[in-house]
């Protein structure tokens, strides 16, 4: 049977990623779409001859939906969130969950009442290294993992709602921080704050540069993110007692008692004769993956989605505190 | 029996305790500053080193002794030579009645050893004072050849698979021109285990003596197979790449010469007799290459 998908928000997101992402699954289609804007929703109807609404409300009353996937701006995710998962639609939300913990909260108990499937958008772990470094660090290869060192540095959205602080719930720790989190969490449990700071370097009226100390049972991380580049930068470095790796999207490194490993895009090299190496062309595809993953939960009906709403919630937390200590230290 | 075991957060360790039944009641040694993540749940542990054992022996009827110093030259007279004889003098203070020594193949008195290895010196010493003194406990020792399987946590033999894993075609010199005994973990294991049943003495655990391709090959076959190793007789490699690599280092292309690549390595061989034993039943080598490109790939290795 094939699973019913309407799309909420019909920015980017939703037209170069979830819709070809549901499109390509075998268990699911996009049948209808909701966007508020009527230009856009003009523009959108015609290129993928869908029927469009102006609100995710519209749609759910004319379709018989099995999954809602939320492409919005954070404010409005909650009544979205909470009107699919009343309807009994498995949720696919886009990050940040919500704007602060409360209103999460508020969603996954929905959610959790509903019993339906749902994942935040998170996509990190669906790059090809940040599998495998989640692998051979869970599988204890580096010994006691004792720092993380994350720095996610990204150009300015150009969307004008993420300087919203009533839609965006925040900066660029709110926008770009839950991916680096969820991968933390998986990995680590629960953290506590240590200390945070958050700037605005640009004149913007939310910051565009975040700081933060974690401390987790075992290792520190220390976590920083900006919208200040031209060109962006994504790095993680991890430091156990018996190795370490350090990984981009793109190259995967690290060492294991002096042996050293490699991986481009979760890929071994087709040729390495040491002083050259040669790795396979990558079509490697996060946003397909995470999408895939989706609806293969979905379609099972297993709630354990790699992020479900409950994930969102502890990220969501994590935000909060980092913006609380921010504020309580005179950082910001 | 509750048996102390030495090493126990090393590669033979870490197997020998997820295979430890209810008869055998391990109880791990672990310094003070290593990982405890990778013991199985609910071993018991006790703090300490070959250089303070502390009470570690206290209530134990059973020692294995794994821990040494495989890799680190400068540790080897202290940890595997008196460390050893440090062990056994707190066993027979503890009065214990079992003592299982983990040698290697060099040290077993038929197999001739590598007077160069610091690493077999050390074994071979340690072998006067497991078997030229009176102990009031049995003694066992294992001469296991190379030893592989899953729980390889250094990676030691991940230089072995990797070459095979990221290289479509494998020619010399990606390949030297090594030999090689290759036994499984479980083997060496089962083997500690029948020690502990009560049979004290020598044991040798040796497979047959393979040659690169057959091991290779076999990686090959265990990876995704896309690895084509390319069999190039031993005279082009000394006659021909070697001269090549020497000249390309002469002009400053390749960082070493052409030497490295015609020695021939040794991991375990041992005189045709002595091929093929142990006092368990054995898995195949293909198994123990198998099992190892099959961990690898299950914590992300490759
Ligand atoms: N692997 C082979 O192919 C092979 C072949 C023949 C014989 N053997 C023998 O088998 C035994 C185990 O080898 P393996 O491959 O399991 O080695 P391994 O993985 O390197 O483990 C060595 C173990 O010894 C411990 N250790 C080292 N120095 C110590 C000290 N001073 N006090 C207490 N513990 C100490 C290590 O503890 P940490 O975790 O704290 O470092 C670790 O648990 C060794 O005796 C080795 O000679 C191995």
């Amino acid at each position: 049977m094939t699973l019913s998908v309407g799309v909420v928000g019909a920015g980017w997101m939703a037209t170069d990623y979830h819709v070809p992402g549901f499109d390509s699954h075998p268990e699911t289609r996009v049948v209808a779409f909701a966007e508020a804007s009527d230009d856009r929703r003009a523009t959108v109807a015609a290129e993928l001859s869908l029927p469009g609404y102006p609100d995710a409300a519209a749609m759910l009353a004319a379709h018989d939906l099995d999954i809602v996937s939320v492409c919005t701006p954070p404010s409005t995710h909650e009544d979205i969130f909470v009107a699919a998962v009343e309807d009994g639609c498995h949720v696919l939300c886009e990050k940040p969950l919500a704007t602060d913990a409360a209103t999460a909260r508020r969603m996954a108990d929905a959610a959790d009442e509903a019993g339906v499937v749902t994942q935040v958008g998170y996509l990190h772990r669906y790059y090809g290294n940040y599998q495998r470094a989640m692998d051979i660090v869970s599988n204890t290869l580096l010994g006691d993992v004792v720092e993380v060192t994350v720095a996610h540095h990204s150009t300015p959205p150009t969307q004008g709602w993420y300087y919203d602080q009533s839609v965006s719930g925040g900066g660029v720790v709110r926008d770009l921080f839950p991916h680096s989190l969820d991968v933390l969490l998986d990995l680590f449990g629960q953290p506590t704050v240590e200390s945070a700071s958050v700037q605005s370097r640009g004149g913007r009226a939310v910051e565009d540069l975040g700081r933060a100390t974690l401390s987790f049972d075992g290792p520190t991380a220390t976590v920083s993110a900006s919208w200040t580049q031209t060109e962006g930068v994504s790095r993680v470095l991890v430091v156990g007692t018996e190795g370490w790796l350090e990984l981009s999207p793109e190259r995967l490194e690290g060492d294991v008692h002096g042996r050293p490993f490699a991986f481009e895009h979760g890929d071994l090299p087709m040729v390495d004769i040491g002083l050259a190496d040669l790795y396979p062309a990558s079509d490697e595809d996060p946003h397909r993956a995470r999408i895939h993953d989706f609806a293969d939960h979905a379609a099972a009906g297993d709630r354990a989605t790699t992020a479900p709403a409950s994930r969102g919630v502890a990220v969501a937390e994590i935000i909060d505190a980092v913006y609380e200590q921010a504020d309580a230290g005179g950082n910001r | 029996m509750r048996v102390l075991v030495t090493g126990a957060t090393g590669f033979v360790g870490l197997n020998l305790l997820a295979a430890m039944g209810e008869d055998h009641e391990p109880v791990a040694l672990v310094r003070p500053g290593s990982t405890t993540a990778r013991l199985p749940d609910g071993v018991e542990t006790v703090e300490g080193d070959l250089d303070s054992l502390g009470g570690a022996l206290d209530g134990v009827d059973a020692v294995v002794h794994l821990a040494a110093a495989v890799y680190a030259e400068s540790a080897m007279a202290a940890t595997n030579v008196a460390g050893t004889e440090r062990l056994l003098d707190a066993a027979a203070e503890a009065g214990i009645d079992h003592f299982v020594f983990l040698s290697t193949i060099g040290a077993h008195p038929h197999v001739e050893s590598d007077p160069d290895s610091a690493y077999q010196r050390s074994k071979v010493a340690a072998e006067e004072l497991l078997f030229e003194a009176d102990h009031p406990f049995d003694v066992a020792a294992v001469y296991p050849t190379y030893i592989l399987g899953p729980r390889d946590y250094r990676l030691t033999r991940y230089e072995h698979v990797r070459p095979v894993a990221a290289n479509r075609l494998l020619v010399p010199p990606l390949y030297t021109y090594d030999e090689y005994n290759v036994v499984h973990v479980e083997d060496v294991v089962g083997t500690v285990r029948h020690c502990l049943d009560g049979n004290p003495g020598r044991h040798l655990v040796t497979g047959p003596n393979l040659t690169t391709r057959q091991v290779l090959g076999t990686i090959a076959d265990a990876t995704d197979g896309q690895c084509h190793i390319l069999p190039v007789p031993y005279s082009v490699m000394r006659w021909g790449i070697k001269p090549a690599i020497d000249l390309l280092a002469k002009v400053g292309v390749s960082p070493v010469g052409g030497a490295a690549f015609t020695e021939r390595g040794d991991y375990g061989t041992v005189p045709p007799a002595l091929t093929e034993r142990a006092p368990v039943a054995q898995r195949s080598w293909q198994s123990a290459l198998t099992d190892t490109v099959a961990w690898y790939r299950e914590v992300g290795i490759l």
